[in-house]
């Protein structure tokens, strides 16, 4: 052992030292253990890490209730499901929302028929402004002459042709990929005159996660409501709004204020991540205060061995030992109490995640869930930290001693 | 006054300069490295640790410079005829034995200026006679200078100053 750990630690108990260090360990274990939950969790809600996409975009409309279920009974037209100019201009003011795009909507009769997806049925189309779509596929344009029409589906229609219309009529599935392979024929038609029709070529050039709808490009949808529509309404029925991602409970409020309704699933969820953030938080905190009660008293400790080796320090000091070398034997001592805890925090926390992932894969949970670069970076910051302050504490509380 | 020359008393009138500058102005750090390098010291009371065995107590001063190597330090144990109790702790061992502890580690340095203060208070005649040889020739091979205060006057080394009061 060195002389100078052997003068100022002997015969001194260090229970406190141990017991604030088991303190700290714990702590430490609570504040990666719900840092790593949060980032689990987040993974499993959000496995393509397009968490923002998420909640950034909602599709809103006005509910359905049996009064605007009468009404549009008597009227013939779903107009009391319209958004009038004035309640999108009161949209627009509102500051939770960012920016808004309204739905158009075919208002011709669309027929798809494709022999490559063995089926003929008829559909509607709709477009939005290009820059609500996650990803824009090349050529998304239409002119008339071009040879085919752009479409755009639902990722969900995709799993429903896939999952239950090809399987239960025991055709191939279709991948993203070999989707702009398959050839697909539209007619359109006048609902009231049918001489107005033509047909077209069309492509699917993509799948959205965003928005389950069928689109086209603009272009197509004005250029064939005007020659084969037969609707004069113009106000969309569906909005597409891009909020503001912290305000989710006043979105919420504001939506059930005006009996409007939203991808519900998505709001849902957000509740739920709200009493998880909640949760979080609370484990988070409590890990925080056991860390700094624990680094407190480890200090306190420190400081009091300083006090306490009051008579040896002064002695060495009158051998011609520097503050410096004094100071760094108790630093060397601290990083070794830290180190060793922070280990100890680690690998109980490394233990307790396996078994939480194996938890949740049991559940079926599968996701990516690895650990995070994020909580090693904060490990090391944490330790660096708590390195920093201590030397400042043994510093000061040494220099008072001469 | 030895407590003044080394630092380790302040509560003096007047003045004392080292190479010309107050000493009263000295750093912490200016005072380890004279104690480590310039000035060597045998208190009066002795200021061992008592925990630590005899040999180690002089390890832990000569472990600063490194100047002085362990087999130096065993020959002069010898010389003061305390090979026998260096591994033991010094609370466990004599007055004497301790205060030729306390010569020894003062030895195991390089230094200008030795300061004993009353230094053989607890040695009989043989040993005195052992250990101021011992100091002498340490003396000699650093070219140093030495300050001593004792009760009784003695004629242990050949003083070229004393001062009675």
């Amino acid at each position: 052992m060195n002389l100078l750990t052997k003068v100022i630690w002997e015969g001194k108990s260090r229970w406190q030292i141990l017991v604030a260090g088991a303190g700290y360990c714990v702590g430490l274990f609570l504040v990666l253990f719900s840092l790593q939950l949060y980032l689990d969790i987040e993974s499993v809600l959000y496995p393509d890490g397009n968490e923002s996409d998420f909640y950034e975009y909602l599709i809103i409309s006005k509910k359905i209730s049996s009064f605007n279920t009468v009404e549009s009974y008597l009227l013939g037209r779903g107009n009391s499901v319209l958004f009038s100019k004035e309640e999108i201009e009161d949209l627009e003011k509102q500051n939770f929302i960012k920016s808004l795009g309204e739905f158009k909507s075919s208002k011709f009769i669309t027929i798809l028929s494709s022999s490559d997806f063995g089926f003929k049925s008829e559909i509607f189309f709709e477009s939005i402004p290009e820059k609500y779509l996650e990803q824009v596929p090349q050529n998304w344009s239409w002119k008339e002459r071009d040879k085919y029409i752009p479409i755009l589906i639902s990722s969900e229609y995709l799993n429903l042709y896939n999952f239950v219309y090809a399987a239960i009529h025991g055709l191939p599935f279709v991948s993203k990929s070999v989707l702009p392979l398959k050839s697909v024929k539209i007619d359109i038609y006048n609902s009231e005159d049918l001489t107005k029709r033509k047909n077209f070529k069309a492509k699917i050039v993509g799948v959205s996660d965003r928005i389950p709808s069928i689109l086209v490009p603009e272009g197509f949808i004005d250029w064939a409501n005007e020659n084969y529509g037969n609707v004069t309404y113009t106000s969309p029925s569906r909005i597409i709004i891009e909020m503001d991602r912290a305000s989710k409970p006043e979105l919420e409020k504001f939506l059930n204020d005006q009996n409007y309704m939203a991808n519900k699933e998505r709001l849902k969820l957000s509740h739920f991540e709200r009493v998880f953030q909640i949760v979080f938080s609370v484990i988070l905190l409590v890990g925080i205060l056991f860390v700094i009660l624990s680094f407190v008293i480890i200090i306190v400790n420190f400081q009091l061995l300083v006090a306490r080796s009051n008579e040896e320090i002064e002695l060495l000091i009158k051998l011609g030992y520097t503050p410096k070398m004094l100071t760094r034997n108790f630093n060397i001592h601290f990083i070794k109490v830290i180190s060793l805890v922070t280990i100890l925090a680690f690998t109980f926390f490394f233990f307790v995640h396996s078994m939480f992932v194996s938890f949740l894969s049991n559940k079926g949970l599968d996701s990516d869930l690895s650990l995070s670069f994020v909580i090693v970076v904060f490990g090391i910051g944490f330790f660096i930290l708590s390195f920093l302050l201590n030397w400042l504490s043994i510093h000061i509380s040494l220099k008072k001693s001469f | 006054m030895l407590h003044i020359l080394y630092g380790t008393r302040s509560d003096y009138r007047g003045e004392v300069e080292f190479d010309k500058n107050s000493i009263k102005l000295f750093s912490i750090n200016k005072w380890a490295e004279l104690r480590r390098n310039h000035f060597s010291i045998v208190f009066q009371e002795l200021k061992l640790f008592p925990t630590l065995s005899g040999l180690e107590n002089i390890l832990i001063k000569s472990h600063l410079t490194r100047t002085t190597d362990l087999n130096t330090i065993l020959r002069m144990a010898e010389k003061l005829k305390i090979s026998e109790i260096l591994e033991k702790k010094c609370e466990k061992i004599s007055l004497g034995e301790q205060q030729r502890i306390a010569i020894i580690r003062a030895l195991a340095q390089p230094f200008d200026w030795i300061l004993l203060d009353e230094p053989f208070s607890n040695l009989d005649p043989e040993n005195i006679k052992n250990a101021s040889s011992l100091i002498l020739q340490e003396c000699k091979k650093r070219n140093a200078g030495l300050i001593i205060t004792a009760l009784k006057e003695d004629e242990y080394f050949s003083y070229n100053l004393k001062l009675i009061m």
